[in-house]
């Protein structure tokens, strides 16, 4: 084996794993990039986000970090449904009933329990936790009371199991708004101020940065353990069960346990992901039970891609990102409401449509599309604001790779221009003419994104597929000389 | 054996005794305990009255009979076609908001407005005439020449009689529309065409009679329109959203849960933000079963005061489940249906065209669930004018379909009883537990029989 093989099958795995690596580095390094204070910055990202920023496609450092950290909760969320219903196959609907018990549990761990008389030498007058065992310790209620629903679940199979899933949270819902439990549950409008993390007392100001870190980190390693778990040996159980349960159970594999195992790990981790979302909104309700939250995670996960855990991270924050960053100021709720519901039903329908598999797991070609398409839209929005000379007047590293960045994507989209102008005129006569909003600079800047997205996306799908065609027809296979790459 | 064969299986109601032994204590507990049994502010009182319990068993049967209507739609939707459709609660709001949006377009001041909502307005009030045109144009095509006359004079004579007696012009164009509608819908359904020339004929000719009367026929026509758009809603969602994903039940349901949320969203988005000024009457409805009955019209039965939606609701809820059962056990449809649900691929052989059959049976179940929007739209408790009112009315149809076992017809009646029975009892003791306590009813037969009291046990693919 020649020495440089070894670097050859290193860069072959990295290559495969691109996006990954990628999208990991771009989470741990935004902090610095965004220039958010006590971060080391790093001279040539800082640069191009200081232009890039000034834009206000993203709004300020503070608020992009805590919807990053709302990404990062609802990406727990979504793989710990996929793996119990991706992988497992049994199809919960109502998943958000491990969401809102671990808001209670961590809300009354937390805060402390009034402690039996008896075991008083034991504990002290008063039992509480840290806020952060606290996470750890709902994650574990949680998955108690997911070993008493799948062992429920071993009677019902396949639609009836989604059915009797999607009933639960709601009786549960039903209970804790109940009078009698008004002490334990807090009644319709349960408890505000549950501590967080950061900030044990209960204020509402979090330190947005610290809890990034915290999520993030809390995602990632939450995601790694079950990546690792659906990788191993569990996880070929997992989707033997998935693919066809009576060929599993005749191969000596025990049903009953691992699908039991498989609801007790999702839950933990919904569990956690459940008490920090508690953190994160300081409230702990009887709404944390809806069926929208056990939707919006399916949505997330089916979008991102079933069966494949990183799938439902994906999902998460490219939804979470549209829904919080982009819909929420075009169409401020005050004037019109629902459109985020109608964005998730589109997005799904589109979805199953084109890409039955999700964006993970979507075809290559239809990958590539999705990230040029975003790049376009991005500088499409851009190019027509920033001023050309400003980029030149102060010479930097940052400066001039985005400089470059911009004249080769100018270039790239110079067939476009006739998409980047009927995209402008009918989204914008769309948006102010038919639906009478009036919007501001920064939503407008926004709005166009997003209009730049719905035409930039199938124009980088369609882009090489009508160049592969011209150049057969007028250059015959050039300018990939001597590689003649059949349909 | 299918479950359409014989309204519960015979060998079913021979092996499991016990479920008929204990349905009828429980209705006839469910019956007697309102009569014995009074609560006031100090308790439970036992004393024998009548008109209490009189009251309490016809909510109750009323409540049954709506959730009947929707459970049906869904676990016929399941029979035939093998699919579980979460966008039952969609198509409740599109039913609920065709009659709304119809009744409106009536009150229309025809004055000229040139901004774009006034057009918008404009052009929808036209639509009818427009549809009436094309739709004439299209049933020339599929009828003799002597019944194309009776469906040609339909319209014109219910339609201009309506004009003529009650001067409202868009009224009698809805009447009109509804009279082609109706002979439409009979073709589709494969109806004889005679019988539908016939019908629509004498739909044409009662119509004005009616009306002399004192019968509303024009919201009469106005619910036949909306709950066929429903149904065409339904159809055609059908036939282009689910046809890749047709034999995987959970791809099925998220699609059609999706399809739901854009219903729902679609109402939300176009209807309300900049029209909803314009409507006169939808700040406040005082009409329920849209003008048939003011909502707090009051009828007085065995000496009972009971508010007339409730009663007009379960009249026609029990019309409609005869209509249904008419339907299913003696059209040539209804043969087709009943074979697809036996086996599909024999069915075919035999020359059914199944596409059509599921896309209709989704047609027939969203329609009812329409029905049903149409008949509750405003009741005081339960569906309150919103767009998400579809959700709770897919979660009790769930609840009652799961209960009664899935794709049983009449399983699904006798658990919406059981359902509405147990509700209302509940929420006469104490509202706070009317949800939870019918849920835990399900939950429990579903631990004990997970096919429901009457589904048949099965292997699901």
């Amino acid at each position: 084996m020649d020495w440089y093989e070894f670097f050859e099958d290193i860069w072959d795995e990295i290559k495969d794993r691109g996006y990954y690596i990628s999208g990991i580095a771009l989470l741990i390094f935004l902090p610095s990039i965004l220039g958010a204070s006590d971060t080391p910055s790093i001279p040539i990202l800082t640069d191009i986000y200081a232009i890039v920023g000034n834009i206000g496609l993203f709004g300020s450092t503070n608020f992009f970090l805590i919807i990053l950290s709302l990404c990062a909760i609802w990406g727990i969320f979504a793989a710990s449904w996929d793996i119990l219903s991706g992988y497992t196959g049994q199809i919960s609907f109502g998943h958000a009933i491990f969401f809102g018990l671990a808001a209670y549990v961590g809300y009354w761990t937390s805060t402390g329990f009034q402690v039996d008389p008896l075991l008083v030498g034991l504990l002290g007058t008063r039992f509480s936790l840290a806020p952060a065992v606290a996470l750890i310790f709902s994650g574990f209620i949680c998955a108690l009371l997911a070993v008493c629903i799948g062992i429920l679940a071993l009677r019902v199979k396949g639609p009836y199991l989604a059915l009797v899933t999607l009933v639960i949270p709601l009786i549960v819902a039903s209970l804790f708004k109940l009078e009698i439990f008004y002490t334990l549950t807090g009644g319709d409008h349960g408890f505000p101020n549950v501590p967080d993390v950061l900030t044990p007392t209960g204020i509402l100001d979090i330190d947005t940065l610290n809890f990034y870190i915290f999520s993030i980190s809390v995602l990632l390693v939450s995601v790694g353990i079950m990546m690792l778990i659906a990788y191993s040996r569990y996880g070929l159980v997992f989707q033997s069960i998935r693919e066809d349960e009576d060929a599993a159970e005749s191969l000596g594999i025990n049903l009953a346990f691992y699908k039991i195992l498989a609801f007790a790990i999702s839950a933990f981790f919904a569990g956690i992901a459940g008490g920090m979302y508690a953190q994160y909104r300081s409230i702990a309700v009887p709404s944390f039970f809806d069926t929208s939250f056990s939707f919006s995670v399916i949505i997330m996960a089916v979008i991102g891609g079933i069966g494949s855990i990183s799938g439902g991270v994906v999902g998460a924050f490219l939804l979470t990102i549209l829904i919080e960053i982009l819909l929420g100021d075009i169409f401020p709720s005050s004037v019109l409401e629902g459109v985020d519901i109608l964005a998730f039903g589109l997005l799904l329908v589109i979805t199953l449509r084109y890409m039955p598999y999700g964006v993970a797991r979507a075809k290559s070609d239809q990958k590539k599309a999705i990230v040029f398409g975003l790049l376009f839209a991005l500088s499409w929005a851009i190019i027509p604001i920033s001023n050309f000379f400003e980029f030149l007047s102060s010479i930097s590293i940052g400066n001039i790779i985005l400089f470059l960045a911009m004249v080769l994507i100018t270039i790239l989209t110079l067939p476009a221009i006739p998409v980047f102008f009927v995209s402008e005129i009918v989204g914008l006569f769309v948006l102010e003419g038919l639906m009478g909003l009036s919007l501001s600079p920064k939503a407008l800047i926004k709005a166009k994104f997003l209009i730049y997205c719905i035409a930039g996306i199938p124009f980088a799908y369609y882009l090489p597929k009508v160049f592969k065609i011209l150049r057969l027809r007028f250059w015959g296979v050039w300018p990939s000389v001597g590689r003649y790459e059949p349909e | 054996m299918s479950f359409l064969d014989k309204v519960i299986p015979p060998d079913l109601l021979q092996k499991e005794k016990w479920i008929i032994l204990g349905l009828t204590i429980f209705f006839s507990l469910c019956v007697i305990f309102p009569f014995i049994v009074q609560i006031s502010d100090s308790g439970l009182n036992f004393n024998l009255r009548l008109d209490s319990g009189i009251k309490v068993n016809i909510f109750a049967i009323q409540t049954g009979a709506l959730y009947a209507l929707l459970a049906i739609g869904f676990s016929l939707i399941y029979g035939v076609a093998k699919q579980l459709k979460l966008s039952l609660g969609g198509y409740f709001v599109i039913g609920a908001y065709c009659q709304f949006f119809l009744l409106e377009t009536m009150e229309i001041v025809p004055e000229i407005r040139t901004d774009i909502d006034g057009l918008m307005f404009l052009g929808l009030v036209l639509l009818p005439i427009l549809l009436i045109i094309v739709l004439l144009v299209f049933t020339f095509t599929l009828f003799s020449f002597r019944d194309y006359l009776l469906i040609l004079v339909a319209p014109v004579i219910s339609g201009g009689s309506i004009i003529l007696i009650d001067g409202n012009l868009v009224a009698g164009f809805y009447v009109g529309l509804a009279a082609i509608i109706i002979s439409l819908t009979g073709w589709y359904l494969e109806l004889p065409k005679r019988e539908i020339a016939l019908g629509s004929f004498i739909y044409a000719l009662s119509m004005p009679v009616l009306y002399i009367l004192g019968f509303p026929s024009i919201y009469f026509s106005l619910m036949i329109l909306s709950v066929v758009f429903t149904a065409c809603v339904a159809m055609i969602s059908d036939r282009y959203l689910l046809d890749t994903v047709r034999h995987s039940h959970i791809s099925v349901m998220i699609v059609t849960f999706a399809l739901a949320l854009i219903l729902q969203s679609i109402v939300q988005v176009v209807y309300f933000p900049q029209n909803g000024n314009n409507f006169t009457r939808f700040q406040s409805i005082d009409w329920s079963f849209p003008g048939i009955v003011p909502k707090t019209g009051i009828t007085v039965i065995f000496g009972v005061s009971i508010p007339t939606i409730r009663l007009i609701s379960l009249i026609f809820s029990v019309i409609a489940v005869v209509l249904l059962y008419i339907f299913i056990y003696y059209t040539k449809f209804g043969i087709a249906l009943r074979a697809v649900s036996q086996d599909e691929e024999a069915a075919a052989l035999v020359g059914i065209n199944i596409r059509k059959t599921t896309a209709l049976v989704s047609g027939v179940g969203m329609g009812l669930a329409g029905f049903a929007a149409v008949l509750t739209s405003s009741f005081s408790a339960r569906p309150l004018w919103n767009p998400f009112m579809g959700w709770p009315v897919l979660i009790w149809a769930i609840a009652v379909v799961t209960l009664g076992g899935m794709g049983s017809l009449g399983g699904s009646i006798i658990a919406a009883f059981v359902i509405g029975y147990s509700e209302i009892l509940v929420s006469t003791i104490d509202p706070s537990y009317s949800v939870a306590i019918p849920f835990l009813i399900v939950i429990l037969v579903m631990i004990m029989k997970p096919e429901g009291l009457f589904g048949e046990k099965k292997e699901v693919e």
